[in-house]
């Protein structure tokens, strides 16, 4: 069905439906409207004015034509679904309109309930709202008749008891009729949110935000059910196939005709099977992750422009070598277009934060989106004849555990039993270790072998050439730490520490109390390593080492102090 | 804005003034030297900017040029692309492009990606000026 344009509703003879659909963002869902003889409907005004303007007026075009009551459904009350119903008076004044809604939804406006609705999230301001139709009441349970939503004006039969989905899944429904249609019937389906309601005209089905429910970002908004579900998930696949629909019209995103509704509900059921236990996603948590997403993108940015940058230096350097095809290769290693594209992207977003019109779930979700597409950059093995893989390694789990983080889980962390010296002494020896051997160019026996000795030579660029670090400690003493992230946490160290000009470093690990200390320290004169953001970064890195920052490095005569517990 | 007094105030001739969303930079030329002070980020978005304006000084210019980075917070992949280009468009006019003023996390940036073995670097602009003579 083509945006913005009126077409029949498959199964019903004389209804009509206008999709308002729109790019997929957290700010604003899809609309749509109806028309038949007896009634105009709108399903989910949406967040922005401008929607709302738009649907106002062709609902104005629609009484215009024939004077008709207009009745508001909503799939359920998250603003990004009905904030204009509190915020645009062109909605209200086009007629005469009772609002519909799950009980729990028509409670959660009325009372303004800024958790149910993510107001608090999304930073919106809610007025009062009076919701005429209570869809679902606990005391209609069980009961048919006339009555319950807009008396006066609608008909309805009250909650019953479709065929059971499976013995313990029921499905509850309830049809709402106006005079002169055949009804819409209003499916109970929580799990997004407690007042979840998927909503069926003739041969179609609108699921609100049902599709969406495993998203990260989404999953773990406030009500979310892992439970409620995983059972409307299986409750939406048998309505495809026992109650006569061709397509579903989605909260967000293009309408789907119902064999692909099918294949993506069965691919969600299988993602909702992996969250039990997620965190819930509060204003507090959306806070830490915008700070989580700005630090990380930062460190990310920096490691992909060193990997970008020795790409393009390798392949100068060729090109002056006038080996040119393979400077070409070099070069197209990585998209660097594309990623670059990425980071921009993330900067405008943080600077639109820092601005004020950007909320912090905003730029979690924005770095949510991006880190997914990142993650492939990350994960091409031939980067690894050119650049050290300590770079994407460390790239990559950085992307990995925002990632992990972003959709509500704890970063993965193996602490082992390790000897904390011997990390030390190798991360200090491998600052000089070269990736090639000094006469493989001169063994070189063919081309392709020279070229590879000679891109291998090329590529070892080593910034921390002129560092001097020294050991002091006790080899026998163990701890507990990841021993791959804490190999990691020393790289990303030592290259601080030579960035701030720092030559000459020592490191000393010492026993104490229930812990191992590791302490850091540099004779020179030199500023703070990290400060702000930087000491936020490094506490958490540290953190998922298995450790804890007692004291960071606050600039000359300071050291940085890590602890460990003992094994 | 970039500080201190009107670049023409200190150098008599200022070829090119240029603003970009987050990048600002001010061309002028001393002693047959194109003198190229940026201030900002240089990234995806405004490396085109920076690049039409190097390219400007390549043509207007004699091949001599100073890029004063002294107000640079930031650069890109993109940027040290730009970089590498306009050195490509220098070689044949057997010109140099040398750089001053690095910050730290940029100075970081060319150490760790092997581009300070390409560009000169230098702290100051008239240090910088005075690899010409």
């Amino acid at each position: 069905m083509e945006h913005q344009v009126w077409h029949a509703i498959p199964g019903l003879d004389e209804g009509f439906i206008y999709p308002y659909i729109r790019k997929p963002d957290v700010i604003s869902s899809n609309s749509y409207i109806l028309s038949d003889p007896g009634q105009i409907i709108l399903i989910d005004p949406g967040g922005l004015p401008e929607q709302a303007a738009i649907l106002a007026e062709e609902i104005s075009l629609q009484i215009d034509a024939e004077e008709r009551p207009v009745f508001i459904y909503l799939t359920h009350s998250h603003l990004d679904h009905c904030l204009q119903l509190m915020h645009s008076t062109e909605i209200r004044d086009a007629g005469p309109i009772g609002i519909i809604s799950h009980e729990k939804g028509a409670s959660a406006l009325e009372g303004q309930d800024t958790r149910a609705t993510t107001a608090d999230l999304m930073g919106h301001e809610m007025t009062s709202l009076v919701i005429g139709g209570r869809l679902f009441e606990p005391a209609d349970r069980g009961r048919k008749g006339a009555g319950g939503p807009g008396a006066g004006i609608l008909q309805c039969t009250l909650v019953d008891t479709v065929m059971p989905v499976r013995p313990g899944v029921d499905l509850w429904c309830q049809t709402v009729t106006a005079p002169g249609n055949a009804g819409i019937v209003c499916y109970h389906t929580p799990g997004h949110s407690p007042d979840s309601i998927c909503i069926q005209a003739g041969r179609v089905l609108f699921t609100g935000d049902l599709l969406f429910a495993t998203s990260p970002g989404v999953a773990g908004l406030h009500g979310w059910d892992h439970h409620e579900l995983m059972a409307s998930i299986e409750k939406a696949i048998w309505l495809l196939d026992h109650a006569g629909v061709d397509y579903c019209c989605p909260g967000h995103g293009r309408i789907l005709d119902a064999g692909t509704t099918r294949k993506t509900l069965q691919a969600i059921q299988k993602e909702a099977a992996s969250l039990g236990g997620i965190q819930e996603i509060t204003p507090e948590r959306a806070r830490m992750m915008a700070s989580y997403a700005a630090d990380i993108m930062a460190e990310v940015d920096r490691l992909f422009t060193i990997i970008a940058g020795r790409l393009m230096f390798v392949s100068h350097i060729l090109e002056e070598l006038e080996e040119c095809e393979e400077a070409d290769r070099i070069r197209s290693l990585v998209d660097a277009d594309s990623m670059e594209g990425f980071l921009a992207e993330f900067n405008v977003f943080s600077q639109e934060y820092h601005a004020g019109t950007r909320r912090e779930i905003h730029v979690a979700l924005k770095a949510g989106q991006i880190t997914a597409k990142m993650a492939r950059f990350f994960t091409q093995g031939c980067l690894a004849e050119v650049i050290d893989p300590s770079f994407i390694r460390r790239a990559s789990q950085l992307i990995e555990d925002y990632s992990l983080t972003f959709r509500g889980f704890e970063p993965l962390s193996s602490p082992v039993r390790v000897s904390p010296g011997e990390l030390v002494r190798e991360g200090i020896s491998s600052i000089h270790r070269t990736p090639f051997e000094d006469d493989a160019i001169l063994c070189a026996d063919d081309d392709d072998t020279y070229l590879q000795a000679l891109i291998a030579r090329i590529a070892h660029v080593n910034p921390l050439e002129r560092m001097e670090c020294s050991y002091e400690g006790d080899d026998a003493l163990s701890c507990l730490m990841d021993r791959n992230r804490f190999t990691d946490l020393l790289r990303t160290l030592f290259e601080r520490y030579s960035a701030t000009g720092i030559s000459r470093l020592i490191i000393q690990v010492s026993g104490g109390t229930g812990h191992v200390r590791i302490s850091i320290h540099s004779p020179e004169n030199h500023p703070a390593v990290f400060s702000g953001t930087g000491e936020r970064f490094l506490k958490r890195y540290v953190t998922l080492c298995g450790g804890s920052v007692l004291a960071g490095d606050q600039g000359s005569g300071s050291s940085l102090i890590l602890d460990f517990p003992v094994s | 804005m970039l500080p201190g007094p009107a670049a023409a105030d200190v150098y008599p001739y200022m070829i090119a003034l240029r603003y970009s969303d987050f990048m600002e930079f001010r061309a002028l030329t001393r002693d047959g030297i194109s003198i190229i002070s940026v201030l900002g980020r240089i990234d995806a978005s405004s490396a085109p900017d920076l690049e039409d304006a190097l390219n400007q000084c390549v043509n207007a210019g004699s091949g001599k040029m100073v890029l004063d980075f002294s107000g640079v917070d930031y650069v890109s992949s993109a940027g040290l692309r730009v970089l590498l280009s306009v050195r490509k468009h220098l070689v044949p006019l057997k010109g140099e492009l040398v750089i001053a003023g690095l910050r730290p996390f940029v100075r970081e940036v060319f150490d760790m990606t092997g581009f300070s073995r390409i560009f000169p670097l230098y702290n100051t602009i008239d240090e910088a000026c005075g690899h010409f003579s």
